[in-house]
């Protein structure tokens, strides 16, 4: 018997996440039993859980607890892959934002209030955001502020207001700031005419005065500003119009995809006529069906048309793309359609997600969220070897550590995507050639099978690791 | 058996434990076991910092937005009677708060129903 705690499951005196031999567990202590009990018995858990809202979960027997102290154990249904914002679309960054803020109205009208609002509460689970954090409710106190209304504004407002009206990049910022983009910061880089919208400017230009002007206050001071604000106080009403008031302003913000250089990639491609793209496709298709995999990780998806075939078996698969435009078109298209197997996300293999957070093992890196069973690198290696130097033996080692197969496309030189990448700089790559590929690949994986893609000059291996 | 308090709008948000003044002075001067004592409303103690200046903005500012969703709510109510007198249609446009714009490119909603999940009316 092995226990595991989440390393990332720790601030909350409520209780804790760890996996008993695997198995994810969460241990409720006395400092959360009431609250726990209240969700229950105030009928939300059933409501949230019935409508998709929040994660399913059983309870267990509390021997099966991971240390002494516990009051129960549950075992929550866990979610197929665990992402982080910095690694969402816009639209999934904002859907997990409104997600978190009706929960918040149904917690009100049932007499209890989040008592924290992280982005990492937020999965994604069956193509849809759902609220993993069981323990994040608390009793609603009738006039007590929100308590987690500024992590809503770090978590979710902040990010997604510079992402929509300065930079989508800037989503970014959630990987350096592991509690959310800082308000004051947000507000510095947001342009100066947000400043005269109602929700921008409430939210987050006078929330970072707000948060300014008090922040040096200290101990004796900040009981007198409270025992002052204490009059007015915040009822049940005026909490949901604030609630209101953010959902309003997250709405507000949008961004769309467009003039982006990966987003009608296939559509202008030359390399690829239909018949070359059909013949891929067969060979793909061909390709998963003898792995027969349950996880695949297709990295740079574009907007997952490979990724749908390698799923069409009943896997589950993940859309890795560098290009916001790409992730944000195929996650449209994921909730348009009701898609429940391809989760996109967005991704710099150049520089893949880090190990973040306390002791850096807050936040998984991408490696440590492996293997899978296939990894899909279609038009991929001349990125990776070309443009971003990497010895080809090196590409092989780092996708191997990813997963056990891997379905790999050799383009050459010739190809008119690989001088696209030279036409700027010289050609210090004597080596990109067919046989060196295989020869560096051959340390990492047997090929299995490999295809010449007719009417190109591509060719399409699968390999299975040694 | 007394009716429960309603909000301003006349809208039920659901049970709203009132503490009457005396009560509430009662409680303060003995040991309870209410997690946090009501007449400390704002003076409370969270596991994460909610921050000073985050808790005062919502004390200072939560009128102000309150009185403007009254508004908004009470203008949709209009607009929703005017447009039931006309035929029962949906309410004008115009009388839609700038809150409840549809997101653009949302998925339509199957069967009419709004994903709770993700409708901004949640």
């Amino acid at each position: 018997m092995t226990i595991d705690p989440v390393a990332g499951s720790f601030r909350d005196p409520a209780g804790f996440l760890y996996r008993r031999d695997g198995v994810l567990h969460r241990q409720i202590d006395a400092a959360g039993r009431a609250d726990y009990d209240l969700l229950l018995s105030s009928g939300l858990y059933a409501e949230l859980s019935g409508a998709g809202l929040l994660v399913r979960h059983e309870e267990v027997d509390p021997a099966l607890a991971a240390r002494d102290g516990a009051c129960k154990v549950i075992r929550p249904e866990p979610v197929p892959f665990v992402s982080y914002p910095y690694e969402w679309c816009f639209g999934e960054l904002r859907d997990a934002a409104l997600l978190t803020l009706a929960i918040q109205e149904r917690a009100l009208a049932r007499g209890l209030s989040l008592k924290d609002a992280s982005a990492y509460n937020v999965q994604f689970q069956d193509g849809r955001p759902v609220f993993i954090d069981t323990l994040s409710f608390e009793p609603y106190v009738e006039g007590r502020p929100w308590q987690a209304y500024r992590q809503f504004c770090q978590h979710f407002l902040a990010p997604l207001a510079l992402m929509s009206r300065r930079d989508v990049g800037l989503g970014q910022l959630l990987r350096v700031h592991v509690d959310g983009v800082p308000l004051e910061l947000a507000s510095r880089l947001l342009p100066a005419r947000t400043r005269l919208s109602p929700s921008l400017g409430l939210h987050v230009h006078l929330h970072a005065r707000s948060q300014r002007r008090h922040a040096g206050e200290g101990a004796s001071e900040a009981p007198a500003r409270l025992e002052r604000g204490r009059g007015r106080g915040m009822s049940r009403y005026k909490l949901v119009a604030w609630i209101d008031s953010l959902r309003a302003a997250v709405t507000r913000l949008d961004w769309k995809p467009g003039g982006t250089e990966w987003l009608d990639y296939y559509e202008r491609n030359n390399n690829y006529g239909e018949v070359g793209l059909q013949a891929k496709e067969r060979a793909l298709a061909a390709f998963v069906e003898r792995v027969a995999p349950a996880t695949v990780w297709d990295l740079g998806a574009n907007t997952g048309r490979f990724t749908r075939l390698a799923v069409a078996g009943g896997a589950r698969g993940v859309a890795w793309d560098i290009d916001p435009g790409c992730v944000e078109a195929n996650y449209q298209k994921v909730r348009r359609d009701g898609e429940t197997r391809v989760l996109p996300l967005l991704l710099d293999l150049t520089n893949p997600s880090p190990a973040i957070g306390w002791e850096n093992r807050e936040r998984l890196s991408l490696a440590q969220r492996g293997p899978v069973d296939l990894v899909l690198a279609l038009g991929l290696v001349h990125h990776l070897a070309i443009s971003n130097n990497v010895p080809m033996e090196r590409v092989a080692s780092f996708l191997r550590a990813l997963g056990a197969w891997l379905v790999v496309e050799w383009i050459p030189k010739d190809d008119s995507q690989v001088q696209k990448l030279l036409v700027t700089r010289a050609d210090v790559f004597p080596t990109y050639r067919q046989d060196e590929f295989e020869r560096a690949f051959a340390a990492a994986f047997a090929v299995e099978l490999s295809v010449a893609i007719s009417d190109t000059k591509r060719t399409l291996y699968l390999m299975r690791g040694r | 058996m007394r009716a429960r308090p309603l909000a301003p709008d006349g809208v039920d948000y659901g049970v709203v434990r009132r503490v009457s003044p005396p009560d509430r002075a009662r409680r303060a001067l003995e040991p309870s076991m209410e997690p946090i004592a009501p007449s400390t409303c704002v003076v409370v103690l969270a596991y994460i910092d909610p921050g000073l200046g985050s808790i005062l903005l919502q004390v200072l500012v939560g009128g102000g937005v309150a009185a403007a969703f009254f508004f908004k709510n009470t203008w949709r109510r209009i607009g929703g009677f005017i447009s039931s007198l006309g035929g029962g249609g949906r309410p004008p446009v115009a009388s839609r708060g700038p809150g409840d714009d549809a997101p653009d490119g949302a998925p339509a909603p199957e069967g009419g129903e709004p994903d709770p999940r993700t409708s901004p009316r949640g």
